[in-house]
C-alpha cells in the first residue's frame, strides 16, 4: 500500500461516522443504502483527492461531498419503513427500553424527512455538532442566513417530534 | 431539555454500521469498477457505431436510395439518442463534487431541466423520425421478407414503440420529481 492509499484510508476511517450518519438522514435510516451512498460518497472523495485545497478542513471538504453525493442519490430514492436491529441477549426490560428507542429513532427519521433537500443537509450538520460557520461554508450560504435557517429547522422538527 | 436537544443526542446514539478494512476494500474495489465500467461504456458506443455503418455496408444500402436514406435516417436517430445519453451521463460524472452545496445544486437543478427537455422534445422528434422511416421501408420489407416475418417486424415494432413510450413517461416522471425536490428552498 502506497502513502497515498494509506493517508485515503485513515480519512476513511476518520470521517466514516459522520459521513453514514449525514447518510443514514438522507435514506431515512436504511442502513444498506446507506451503506452504499458512503461507499460512493468515499469513491468521489477519491477522484477529487486532487481538487483538495488547503483553504478548508478535510471535514468541510467531505461533508460537501458527502451532501452532494446524497442529492444526486435523490433519483434514487425509494420509500422506506425503517427496522431497528435488536440484539439477541436483550432481557423483557431491555426489549421495552429499545422499542422505545425504536419508536424515536423512527420519529426522527420521519421529522427529517418532511425537510427539504437543503434544509436536510443543515439540520444533518448541525446535528453531528458542526459549528454554524463550517455550516455555512458547506452550503455556500452566510453566516446570518445559516442561523436564521437553523432556528426555523430546528422549530419545525421540535414541532414534528411533539405533536406528530 | 428541549425536543431538539432530544432529538440531537438520540441522533449521536443511534446504532451505526462500523467502518472495517473489508467495508475500506470495497470503496478501492469500486474505484476500480467505475473505472473499467466508464472503458466498457466507451467500448459499446464505439462498437454500436462500428456495427451500424458494418450493416448499412453489408446490405449494400448505397444502392437503392430510398432503403439508404430509410435505413439512414434510423441508424442515425438511434445514433443521435445513445450519444445524447453518453454525453448526459457523462456531464453528471463530471460535476465537481467539491462544490459548495447551493453551487452543485444550481448546476444539477441545470442538468435535470436539460434532460427534461431531451425526453419532452429530443427524444419524441427522434422517435417520430425513426418511425417515419421504417414506415417509408415497409414496401421494401414485404417485396423482399416472408409474409410470417413480415408482420413479425410490423408487431414487434408498435410493441417496441408502447413499451418506449412508457419507458420515456416512468423516465420523465422521475426526473420531474427529483427536479421538484431539488427546488424546494
Amino acid at each position: 500500500m502506497n502513502k497515498l492509499d494509506q493517508e485515503f484510508e485513515q480519512l476513511y476511517h476518520t470521517n466514516y461516522d459522520q459521513v453514514m450518519r449525514l447518510c443514514l438522514g438522507y435514506v431515512s435510516g436504511d442502513k444498506n443504502r446507506a451503506k452504499d451512498l458512503v461507499q460512493e460518497v468515499f469513491v468521489k472523495v477519491w477522484n477529487s483527492l486532487g481538487e483538495f485545497r488547503n483553504d478548508s478542513h478535510v471535514s468541510t471538504w467531505i461533508y460537501r461531498i458527502a451532501v452532494n453525493t446524497c442529492l444526486m442519490g435523490l433519483r434514487k430514492k425509494k420509500p422506506y419503513t425503517l427496522k431497528m436491529e435488536m440484539e439477541s441477549d436483550t432481557t423483557i426490560e431491555d426489549e421495552g427500553s429499545a422499542e422505545r428507542k425504536e419508536i424515536q429513532f423512527k420519529e426522527m427519521y420521519r421529522c427529517i424527512n418532511t425537510l427539504s433537500a437543503t434544509n436536510k443537509a443543515i439540520i444533518l450538520m448541525e446535528l453531528e455538532g458542526l459549528a454554524q460557520k463550517e455550516i455555512a461554508a458547506v452550503m455556500g450560504m452566510n453566516h446570518t442566513a445559516i442561523r436564521t435557517r437553523i432556528h426555523r429547522i430546528k422549530t419545525q422538527l421540535s414541532k414534528c417530534v411533539h405533536y406528530g | 431539555m428541549d425536543d431538539f436537544d432530544n432529538i440531537k443526542q438520540n441522533w449521536k446514539e443511534q446504532p451505526i454500521p462500523k467502518p472495517s478494512k473489508a467495508s475500506f476494500k470495497g470503496v478501492k474495489g469500486r474505484i476500480d469498477q467505475v473505472a473499467r465500467k466508464q472503458k466498457i461504456a466507451n467500448g459499446v458506443l464505439l462498437s454500436t457505431v462500428v456495427v451500424l455503418v458494418a450493416f448499412f455496408f453489408y446490405i449494400k444500402a448505397m444502392e437503392h436510395q430510398s432503403v439508404a436514406l430509410g435505413l439512414g435516417a434510423m441508424m442515425a436517430a438511434l445514433l443521435i439518442r445513445v450519444l445524447v445519453e453518453f454525453f448526459s451521463l457523462r456531464t453528471l460524472k463530471n460535476l465537481s463534487m467539491t462544490l459548495d452545496i447551493e453551487s452543485f445544486k444550481a448546476r444539477l437543478i441545470g442538468y435535470y431541466r436539460k434532460r427534461v427537455g431531451v425526453h419532452m422534445v429530443l427524444t419524441p422528434l427522434l422517435i417520430l423520425v425513426y418511425s417515419f422511416a421504417f414506415w417509408t421501408l415497409l414496401p421494401d420489407f414485404k417485396e423482399s421478407l416472408s409474409k410470417g416475418f413480415y408482420n413479425y417486424i410490423i408487431v414487434s415494432s408498435l410493441v417496441l414503440l408502447v413499451v418506449l413510450g412508457a419507458f420515456i413517461f416512468v423516465q420523465v416522471r422521475k426526473e420531474m420529481e427529483t427536479l421538484k425536490k431539488l427546488q424546494s428552498p
